[in-house]
């Protein structure tokens, strides 16, 4: 390898564990590194104490199952545009090392390198959480590693045999490709189509692997889940792992034999991905690129300014992220049906208040259609001529709105299959508006008290990490906080009017929305506090 | 020191540039003009090395950039517009990466000068994601200069320099072009181009409307000697709007 290439890695290598202990000199920064690097600590303990109390899986089930996930796994980043990027560079890497004295092959056996740097980390991740699966932890990693590093060689040769041929050939060919594996599959599994069930799916994926086209397609595959079951692990692994080796070296072979042009796409799909991860630093893990302007709602009434912010964010929530919102509602929708179908339907109610709960506090998280999206228009905002409460209220509108529209769905999808008890719905439905409310106001709170860009949180990020550890739990106590309040206030109501529900439920539902109205101020002030000189992050 | 002859670059049926030929001799500064569209960043894109040409020959010191793309490339420094660099490594770093990208000795001394020339000293040991748009724009210009290249390509280089930094780069243009280096600007900022420029090629809708000294596009375009180079490019471009034929187009082929 290039040794200017390889110094550029080993800065690239220190800059990721300065970006770790960055900001750790502050108080804040210090205290999300802890609480990041002790959950995280925590969480792998756990996962590798359950590996050693739990049974170990059946090997011949790894060895059954392993090889199919690995291949769906290699067909869905085939098929999909996650191929391309198997030869995509950032910007930065375009801009200095495409007009740098690198040749093509050079800059592949960059891109590998890094790639399977990558690598090392995820299989370290998974080699715990996927311990029970394996005999050894060594085992594990090395299969994982050698396994990751491979679906990466064949995107990286399909991509380049792509450019060789020429894009429409290859789009083509794929398209036929593809096809075909699905005419193969539907094929094999036709006779088991008439009753689909989680116990004859395990019987159909046992007669793919047995059939012909089976054991060719997951042969290679199959290498790999030798190597994590592999048991004594120094006397049967070498052989897996040397022709895992072989396996990876030949496609290799193949990638640098082949020298494509790659550089003209690889810098349009480095750019992509790039632009979109623009977009979700500002706007959060569900942007995607604005499709269409002809999706307009029209103008709410301006009401001190507040009508006009909220219309903005609406309109941006639905051009940016009207395809992921389409996804999330039908997952909505659909969550009745599938449990229906699965057989859970025997405690609805319960069901149904879990599932709500979960998706409300998990949403709440990622609508940012809010002061959160909007962290670099804060300087926009200040220099509107609308008063602070007004623009903290506005920027509360769109998320509120679209977590209302989410648990609508879910009660559509759940009371549609399931006999759902008449109180709960009326319960949900009166108790969503204030209870969004608080979750996303201090979601808020935090947010410009502690302003941060980190949306998904990257491995090896700690204070990202501890971060969105310590917003979870201080948002669920203030919402148990505030919950607990109002419903001791309800009960009392109930007990001292002869056990008067409704009356002791619209106390409760005032109660909560006093609460809400009480932390809009503190809303007001953190907004009026935040200085977008000091507090924006980079 | 640069050569371009009979260059194309088209996408699917979409043609971004078409038998585009011109050369730039060390000393000369070429100012790439054209309204946005003409093809400008994909010339200097190509004579990068980024983008393979559909059809033609680019190189660079006698090098084919698709052929000996490395030994082009060792010569060659472009900064594009708007530039990335790598959010995470510091303006050091970078400086660092580029010295040994280009095998460049001794270069912490010609780094310290060229930190010192762009008024970045005070900010060496800062995180690229930490600078502004200007400094980054100083930052990358410092890592095209650290190696000395004889061919220096630059997309819009004065986006968002403060005036020292405008000076400073208009002087460091000229002093590299007289050091030998050949130099090609694209800009829309017509001042900057009459300011430094030796030569023009003025680019519209990827074809070459004129390719030669300055002094030559007065006599082709302006009527007397003392219109300015924004008289000439309008009087230029609109033309070849309103009769796009072939006779329009002015290079020396």
């Amino acid at each position: 390898m290039n040794p200017a290439l390889l110094k550029l890695m080993r800065l690239q290598a220190r800059a990721i564990v300065r970006r770790m202990f960055r900001g750790a000199k502050t108080v804040r920064g210090a205290m999300f590194l802890i609480v990041g690097g002790a959950m995280m600590i925590l969480w792998l303990a756990a996962m590798s104490v359950n590996a050693f109390v739990m049974p170990r899986a059946d090997p011949q089930r790894v060895e059954l199952y392993f090889p199919m996930a690995m291949l769906t796994l290699c067909v869905t980043t085939l098929v999909t545009t996650a191929g391309e990027r198997a030869v995509a560079f950032f910007p930065a890497e375009v801009d200095f090392l495409f007009p740098g004295p690198f040749s093509r092959r050079e800059l592949l056996v960059y891109k590998i390198f890094r790639s399977s740097f990558g690598a090392i980390f995820t299989a370290t991740l998974f080699s715990l959480v996927f311990l029970r699966f394996a005999q050894h932890w060594i085992g594990a990693w090395v299969g994982i590693f050698l396994a990751l590093v491979f679906i990466q060689m064949i995107s990286m040769a399909v991509v380049l045999i792509g450019q060789t041929i020429g894009e429409r050939a290859y789009t083509r060919g794929r398209k036929i490709a593809m096809m075909g594996v699905v005419i193969a599959v539907a094929a094999i599994w036709r006779p088991h189509f008439h009753a689909v069930s989680a116990e004859n799916a395990s019987v159909m994926v046992e007669s793919f692997a047995h059939s012909a086209p089976g054991r060719v397609l997951l042969a290679p595959f199959n290498v790999f889940a030798q190597i994590l079951i592999a048991d004594p692990v120094i006397a049967m692994a070498p052989k897996w792992i040397a022709i895992a080796g072989a396996m990876i070296a030949a496609v290799l072979g193949v990638v640098l034999w082949l020298d494509a042009q790659y550089m003209e796409s690889a810098a349009i799909a480095g750019q992509k991905v790039y632009d979109r991860i623009q977009r979700m630093r500002r706007r959060g893990g569900i942007s995607v690129r604005t499709t269409s302007t002809r999706l307009r709602i029209p103008m709410l009434p301006r009401l001190g300014g507040a009508g006009a912010i909220a219309w903005r964010q609406i309109i941006v929530a639905l051009r940016t992220s009207r395809s992921m919102l389409i996804v999330m509602m039908i997952i909505c929708l659909a969550v009745g049906p599938l449990f229906y179908f699965g057989g859970l339907n025997k405690h609805p109610a319960q069901l149904v208040a879990t599932l709500i709960a979960w998706v409300t506090f998990m949403l709440s998280n990622t609508l940012r259609f809010d002061f959160r999206g909007d962290l670099d228009q804060i300087d926009t905002l200040k220099a509107l001529p609308v008063r602070r409460s007004a623009i903290a209220i506005a920027e509360l509108v769109a998320p509120v709105l679209f977590l209302m529209v989410f648990q609508g769905a879910i009660l559509a999808g759940v009371c549609a299959m399931l006999r759902v008890d008449s109180w709960l719905i009326a319960l949900i439905v009166i108790f969503a508006l204030p209870i969004n409310t608080m979750l996303i106001e201090v979601e808020n709170l935090i947010f410009l008290i502690f302003p941060s860009r980190v949306v998904n949180v990257s491995p090896g990020d700690l204070q990202g990490f501890g971060r969105q550890m310590m917003v979870f739990a201080f948002k669920g106590l203030v919402l148990l906080g505030s919950l607990a309040i109002a419903g001791g206030i309800g009960a009392l109501v109930w007990l001292l009017t002869g056990r008067a529900m409704l009356l002791s439920m619209i106390v409760a539902w005032i109660v909560l929305a006093i609460e809400c109205f009480a932390m809009i101020p503190t809303l007001v002030i953190a907004f009026g506090k935040f200085d977008p000189s000091v507090d924006t992050p980079a | 020191m640069i050569q371009v002859n009979d260059y194309h670059k088209s996408y699917n049926e979409t043609v971004a540039v078409a038998g585009l030929s011109f050369h730039v001799q060390p000393g000369q500064i070429l100012g790439l003009l054209g309204p946005n569209g003409a093809g400008k960043t994909t010339t200097l894109r190509a004579i990068a090395g980024i983008i393979p040409p559909t059809h033609g020959m680019l190189a660079v010191a006698g090098f084919d950039v698709v052929k000996q793309s490395v030994e082009a490339k060792r010569r060659l420094a472009y900064v594009p517009d708007d530039p990335k660099l790598f959010d995470a490594l510091t303006v050091n770093e970078h400086m660092e990466f580029i010295a040994s990208a280009y095998d460049v000795n001794n270069w912490r001394e010609e780094a310290d000068k060229l930190f010192a020339q762009f008024e970045l000293t005070e900010h060496r040991n800062k995180l690229a994601q930490e600078l502004s748009r200007g400094m980054r724009q100083k930052v990358a210009i410092c890592c095209a200069y650290l190696h000395n290249p004889q061919a220096i390509l630059v997309d819009e280089p004065l986006t968002g320099l403060d005036p020292h930094g405008i000076r400073t780069m208009k002087q460091s243009v000229r002093d590299r072009a007289a050091a030998g280096s050949a130099v090609i600007i694209s800009s829309h900022l017509l001042a900057l181009v009459e300011d430094l420029c030796t030569h023009l090629l003025i680019l519209h809708r990827g074809q070459s409307l004129f390719f030669g000294p300055v002094e030559e596009a007065r006599t082709a375009f302006a009527d007397t000697q003392e219109r300015s180079l924004e008289d000439m490019f309008f009087k230029a471009t609109e033309r070849n709007s309103e009769m796009t034929k072939p006779e329009i187009r002015m290079t020396n082929e």
